[in-house]
C-alpha cells in the first residue's frame, strides 16, 4: 500500500486508527494517515471520533492550521451522514443517507452499503442486495454507463462483505455471479478509483482466500481450468501459483507460499487481519482431514514434517480436529489411528460396563435390603424383647398396681383405670 | 536442388512475373546441363534481374539492339552503340566467358560520350562479372589472385557509388536489391533444411561484400541490407556469446516487419537453437514470429511448405513449453499433438527426410501415445501407427522402435520399454517433457492395472521397485505419495486404498473404505447447535457449518466437475454444500444407535 491510496472519508479515520496501533505499517505511513485523517476530522468540525485521540497524537506539529473550505460541493453532500459516521452513531448516519434525495438511488444504496460494512450490520446489508435487484430489474438492464460502474463497485463491496462475514463460499459463489452478469468487473479491479473503500488488493486477496478455503481440495484442477475466471487468474498470480502447488499436493510448499504471499498483506491491512488467522487455521486442517482421508495411521511428528508446522499445533489441532467432529480416529501419543467411534465391541464392552454398574447397583440394592431386613428383623427381636421387657415390667407395674389398687380399693371407691 | 530454388523464389515473388520466370527456369536448366547446380542458380538470378533491370529503367537499357536503334539523333546513335556493347558484354557474362566480358566492360567504360546511365549499369555488371568470376574459381583454387579479384569487386562498388546521385532512386534501389541477392541470398530455412553448405559463398566474403554495398543502399534496402548481415551473423558465426546472440535476434526480428524471408529465418533460427539447447527456447518472441509470421502467410497466396512445417513444429513446442503449467493440461497436449502431425505432413510433403522429419515423428507419436492414455475409454482410441501416412512407413526403423516403445508400453514391459526408449535416446534432450511424462503414464498405469490389483498391502518401497523402468532416475517416496494422493483427489485411483504412514504400507482393496465421522451432517450440525446453545457461545455457530463445509468433512464422494461453466460450477459445490448426506453406511447406524441408547442409559443411572 503505498502512502496516498486514495482513502477518504470515515472509514480514512477508521484506517488511521488502525494503523497507529499496527506494528507492521512504517510511521511514515502511519503519520501520513493520520494527518489526512486529522485534517478530514477538522473539516467536518467533528470532535465525536472515538479515534480522535490517538489519531491526534500522530499528527505532526506543522500541521497548517487554517480552518480548510468546507465548500467543497462533495462534503457538503456527505457532511451529515460523515459527521455521524465518524463519531460511530451509524443507525443515524444510514438514516440520514436514506433520507438524501440530492443523489440517485444507486449512489445511496453505495453510501448505504459502506455504512452498514463499517458498522459490521450484515443482516441489512443481505437486504440491499435484494434492493439493488429489485432496482436493477425495474431498470430492465438498461442503465448508462456511470449507473453501471457504481452497479459494479456496488456488488464489488456486497462481495467482499460476505468475505468479512466469513462467508467464504458465498463470496465466491458472489463474485462468480458477478462476473457473469458483469464482466466489465475485471476493468474495475485494475483500476484505482478517486474514493477507495476496498483497495483493489484487498478485494483480489479476499476473493484469492475466498477460493482457496472453500473450493475442496478435489475440485481445484477443475476450478484452475474455468474459461470465465481466467481474467481473474492474471490479475491475482498468486492464486494461480498457491492452485498449482495445491493440485501438485505440494501442501509444505503451499503453506510456506500462502503465509509469504498473504500473511503480511493480512496482517497491516484493516480489513483483512480479522480473517487472515482463521483462514489459515481452516486451510491447515483442510489439509490434515486429507491426511486423515488417506491414512489409517499416521505420526504426528510426520505430519509436522511434512507440512512443516510445529509439532505442538500439529497435536493440539488434530486434537481438535477429531474430537470436535467425532471422528473415528484416535491418538495414542505420537500416533494417529482410526478407530471406531462406535462399534459393536464397543457396544458390548459398554453394556457390560454398564451391567457391572447395574450389578453394583443391585447389590448395593441387595446389600441395602439385607440392611433393612436386618435392621427391621433386630428392631422386631428389639421390639420383642423391649416388649416382653415391658410387659414384664408391666407385669410388675400391674402386680404393683393390682397391689395398689388392692390397697386403693380397699381405701376408696374406684372409677378410673390404668 | 532446383526444386528447393523454385521454392525460395516462390516465396520471395509476389508478382505476376511467376510464370515468366518458372519457364526461364526450365530453360536454363535445360540449356546448361552441364554446369553445377550453384551456378546456375546464380545465373538464373543474373538472368532474373537482367529482366527486372530492363522494365525498371525503361527502353533506353533495353535488351534488344534493335530496340535502341530506333531513338533518333547522332546522340542515340552512339547510345544504341553503347547499349550494344553493354548487350554482349551481358551475354559473355552468361555464358560465363569472364575475361573477355571483362575487357569488354572496361572497354565500354573508357568511352567518352557514355551517360551516367549506361555507365552505372556497366560498372555494376563488372562488379557482378568480377564476382562470379572470383565465384567459379573458388572452388579450384584460393590463391591470391582470388583476393585481388573480390578487392576488385570492392573498387568496382566504391565507383559505383561516385554515379549514386546521378542515377534514378529507382535504378539504384534495384541494382542494391540485385547486388544483395547476389552477395548474400536470404538465408530462410536453409541452414536448418540443409546444412551450413547451404550458402554458396563463403559467409565471410558475403559480410565482406555487404559492407561495401552498405553506401549505396538507402531507406528499406539499408534495413534490407542490415537484416543480411544479421542474418549471416547469426548464422554462420559459431562462437559468439549468448547475450550478442540475443542481441542480434532482437534487432533481426525490430527490422523484419513484415519480410516473411526475414522471419522464417528468425523461426528458424530459434528452432536450430531449441533443437541444441531446448531449455534456451524464448517463448514470447517465438509466440510472437509465429504470429506474425501465419497472418502474413494467410495473406499470401502461396504455401511454402519449409515454413508451414515450421510454424506447425514451434505451435508444437510452445504448447510443450507450457505443459506443465495447470490450466488445461489435456489442451495442450492435444494442440501439441495435432502440431506434430501437421508439421510432420508438411516435412512429408516436402520429401524432408531429415533428423528434423524423425523428431517431429517421434514427438507425434509420444503425444499420441499420452493422450491415448489418459483418455478414459483408451479401448476406442486408435493407434497412431494405424494411420495411412505411417502404415507407408511403417519398415523403417525408426516406425519400428516406435512400434516397440508403444508394445512394451501397452504391455506393461518396464524394462522391455527402458530398452525401446534407448532406441530414441538422439531424441531425449528435445522431447525431455514428453518422454517424462510418458514414463509418469507408464508407472501410473502399472500402480493400478498391476501392483493395486494383485497386492492387498504391500511397501511403498516394494512398489517403487516394481515401477522401476531401466535405468532411469528412480520413483521417490513423495512422487509415489503424489501419485496416490493425487489419484484421490482426481478420483482416478481404480482401487480404493489406505495408506499407514507409519510403516509406509499401502492397503489395497474396497474392504479399507470405512467413514471417517460416525455421524451424519445433519445429525453432527444438530448435536452441535444443541451444544452451542447450551453453552451460550451463539458467536461461532454460524460459522460451524461454513467451516465444516470448508475442509470437506461430509463429503462422501468427491464430485467430478469438468468441462463446466463457472456458475454451473459453484452450483455444484453449492449443492454438495447442502446436501445432507446420510450416512452411507448402515454398519455404522446401529452401533451408534446403541451407543446413543448406552448413552441415555449411563445418563438416566448416574
Amino acid at each position: 500500500m503505498d502512502l496516498s491510496s486514495g482513502f477518504y472519508g470515515p472509514l480514512l479515520v477508521e484506517r488511521a486508527a488502525f494503523a497507529v496501533q499496527n506494528e507492521l505499517l512504517s510511521p511514515e505511513i502511519k503519520s501520513s494517515w493520520c494527518n489526512a485523517a486529522f485534517k478530514y476530522l477538522r473539516l467536518l468540525q467533528s470532535n465525536e471520533s472515538p479515534h480522535l485521540g490517538i489519531i491526534s497524537s500522530f499528527v505532526d506539529g506543522n500541521q497548517d492550521t487554517s480552518v480548510p473550505d468546507s465548500a467543497t460541493p462533495k462534503l457538503q453532500i456527505n457532511y451529515n451522514v460523515s459527521r455521524k459516521a465518524v463519531a460511530h452513531q451509524y443507525s443515524d448516519a444510514i438514516a440520514l443517507q436514506e433520507a438524501d434525495s440530492s443523489i440517485s438511488f444507486l449512489e445511496k444504496l453505495h453510501g448505504i452499503i459502506k455504512l452498514l460494512i463499517m458498522s459490521e450490520k450484515w443482516k441489512s446489508l443481505d437486504e440491499m442486495d435484494h434492493r439493488l435487484d429489485a432496482y436493477m430489474k425495474s431498470k430492465e438492464d438498461y442503465l448508462s454507463e456511470p449507473e453501471k460502474h457504481t452497479t459494479s463497485s456496488i456488488r464489488i463491496l456486497i462481495c467482499g462483505a460476505l468475505f468479512l462475514q466469513g462467508r467464504y463460499f458465498d463470496c465466491l459463489k458472489y463474485f462468480v455471479m458477478v462476473i457473469q452478469k458483469d464482466p466489465g468487473v475485471f476493468d474495475i479491479l485494475l483500476l484505482s478509483g478517486s474514493e477507495v473503500f476496498f483497495t483493489n488488493e484487498e478485494i483480489i486477496t479476499m476473493i484469492t482466500l475466498s477460493v482457496i478455503v472453500s473450493v475442496p481440495l478435489d475440485n481445484y484442477e477443475e476450478f484452475a481450468q474455468l474459461e470465465e475466471l481466467k481474467p481473474f487468474f492474471v490479475i491475482a498470480p498468486a492464486l494461480s501459483n498457491c492452485l498449482s502447488l495445491l493440485i501438485d499436493t505440494s501442501y509444505n510448499s503451499f503453506l510456506k507460499l500462502w503465509t509469504e504471499s498473504f500473511g503480511q498483506k493480512c496482517a497491516s491491512s484493516y480489513f483483512l487481519c480479522g480473517r487472515w488467522k482463521e483462514v489459515q487455521a481452516t486451510m491447515r486442517y483442510k489439509i490434515y482431514f486429507f491426511y486423515l482421508r488417506i491414512s489409517n495411521r499416521v505420526e504426528i511428528s510426520y505430519l509436522s514434517e511434512t507440512l512443516g508446522i510445529d509439532v505442538e499445533t500439529v497435536r493440539a489441532e488434530i486434537n481438535s480436529l477429531i474430537e470436535d467432529l467425532t471422528l473415528n480416529f484416535s491418538i495414542n501419543d505420537q500416533l494417529v489411528y482410526y478407530r471406531n467411534r462406535y462399534e459393536m465391541s464397543d457396544v458390548v464392552k459398554e453394556l457390560s460396563s454398564s451391567k457391572v454398574i447395574l450389578d453394583e447397583r443391585i447389590e448395593k440394592l441387595k446389600n441395602q435390603n439385607d440392611l433393612v431386613r436386618y435392621q427391621v428383623q433386630q428392631s422386631i427381636i428389639e421390639n420383642n424383647a423391649r416388649l416382653r421387657e415391658r410387659s414384664e415390667t408391666l407385669d410388675t407395674c400391674n402386680d404393683e398396681f393390682n397391689e395398689n389398687l388392692q390397697n386403693f380399693v380397699s381405701n376408696s371407691e374406684p372409677d378410673l383405670g390404668d | 536442388m532446383t526444386d528447393e530454388a523454385g521454392y525460395g523464389e516462390f516465396a520471395a515473388s509476389e508478382d505476376e512475373n511467376y510464370d515468366d520466370f518458372m519457364a526461364s527456369d526450365e530453360d536454363v536448366s535445360i540449356e546448361m546441363e552441364d554446369e553445377t547446380e550453384d551456378e546456375a542458380d546464380q545465373e538464373l538470378a543474373n538472368h532474373r534481374d537482367d529482366s527486372d533491370y530492363g522494365s525498371d529503367s525503361g527502353g533506353d537499357s533495353g535488351r534488344d539492339v534493335g530496340h535502341g536503334g530506333e531513338k533518333p539523333g547522332a546522340e542515340s546513335t552512339a547510345a544504341a552503340m553503347a547499349a550494344a556493347a553493354l548487350q554482349s558484354a551481358k551475354r559473355m557474362v552468361q555464358e560465363q566467358r569472364w575475361h573477355e566480358a571483362r575487357s569488354a566492360l572496361n572497354g565500354i567504360l573508357q568511352g567518352s560520350t557514355l551517360d551516367p546511365d549506361r555507365a552505372f549499369e556497366a560498372r555494376l555488371q563488372l562488379a557482378q562479372c568480377c564476382y562470379l568470376s572470383w565465384l567459379s574459381h573458388r572452388e579450384c583454387a584460393a590463391g591470391p589472385a582470388e583476393q585481388d579479384e573480390l578487392q576488385e569487386v570492392c573498387d568496382h562498388l566504391q565507383q559505383l557509388h561516385t554515379f549514386a546521385e546521378w542515377v534514378e532512386p529507382e535504378v539504384l534501389d534495384s541494382a542494391v536489391a540485385q547486388l544483395l541477392d547476389q552477395f548474400a541470398p536470404p538465408l530462410k530455412s536453409k541452414l536448418l533444411f540443409e546444412g551450413p553448405a547451404a550458402s554458396a559463398s563463403n559467409p565471410q566474403v558475403s559480410a565482406a561484400l555487404l559492407e561495401c554495398c552498405a553506401p549505396l543502399a538507402r531507406h528499406d534496402y539499408a534495413q534490407e541490407l542490415r537484416s543480411r548481415v544479421l542474418q549471416y551473423q547469426l548464422g554462420f558465426s559459431d562462437n559468439t556469446d549468448e547475450s550478442q546472440r540475443r542481441q542480434r535476434l532482437d534487432e533481426l526480428a525490430a527490422i523484419s516487419g513484415s519480410r516473411l524471408d526475414s522471419l522464417e529465418f528468425l523461426i528458424a533460427m530459434h528452432v536450430q537453437h531449441f533443437l541444441a539447447n531446448p531449455q534456451g527456447l524464448d517463448v514470447p518472441q517465438l509466440q510472437s514470429l509465429v504470429t506474425r509470421s501465419s497472418a502474413l502467410l494467410q495473406k499470401s497466396l502461396t504455401e511454402p511448405l519449409r515454413l508451414l512445417s515450421l510454424l506447425s513444429f514451434c505451435e508444437a513446442i510452445i504448447a510443450l513449453n507450457n505443459y506443465c503449467s495447470p490450466h488445461d493440461h489435456a489442451k495442450r497436449l492435444s494442440e501439441c499433438q495435432t502440431a506434430f502431425w501437421n508439421c510432420y505432413k508438411h516435412l512429408e510433403e516436402l520429401g524432408d527426410h531429415s533428423r528434423f522429419r524423425d523428431l517431429t515423428l517421434c514427438a507425434f507419436i509420444l503425444s499420441s501415445m499420452l493422450l491415448t492414455g489418459q483418455a478414459a475409454n483408451a479401448h476406442q482410441a486408435i493407434t497412431p501407427f494405424e494411420l495411412e501416412q505411417i502404415k507407408v512407413i511403417e519398415s523403417t526403423p525408426l516406425v519400428q522402435d516406435l512400434k516397440q516403445i508403444y508394445a512394451d508400453f501397452v504391455g506393461y514391459n518396464l524394462s522391455g520399454f527402458a530398452n525401446s526408449l534407448r532406441n530414441i535416446q538422439r531424441f531425449h534432450l528435445q522431447l525431455a517433457g514428453l518422454i517424462d511424462a510418458i514414463i509418469h503414464l507408464l508407472q501410473t498405469r502399472m500402480l493400478w492395472n498391476r501392483v493395486a490389483r494383485l497386492y492387498s498391502c504391500i511397501s511403498l518401497v516394494d512398489i517403487r521397485a516394481q515401477l522401476q523402468i531401466g535405468d532411469c532416475t528412480p520413483l521417490s517416496r513423495n512422487d509415489l505419495l503424489t501419485i496416490l494422493m493425487k489419484s484421490i483427489m482426481n478420483d482416478t485411483a481404480q482401487v480404493y486404498f489406505k495408506l499407514d504412514l507409519t510403516h509406509d504400507l499401502v492397503y489395497f482393496g474396497k474392504e479399507n473404505r470405512r467413514p471417517l465421522c460416525p455421524l451424519s451432517k445433519h445429525l453432527y450440525l444438530s448435536t452441535k447447535s444443541d451444544a452451542a446453545t447450551r453453552t451460550l457461545n451463539t458467536a461461532s455457530s454460524p460459522s460451524f457449518k461454513e467451516w465444516v463445509d470448508n475442509i470437506g468433512v461430509f463429503e462422501t464422494k468427491p464430485r467430478r466437475l469438468k468441462d463446466m461453466s463457472a456458475v454451473q460450477f459453484v452450483h455444484e459445490l453449492q449443492q454438495s454444500r447442502e446436501c445432507t448426506a446420510v450416512a452411507d453406511s448402515s454398519c455404522q447406524a446401529k452401533p451408534l444407535k446403541y451407543s446413543q441408547l448406552l448413552q441415555c442409559v449411563r445418563d438416566a443411572l448416574s
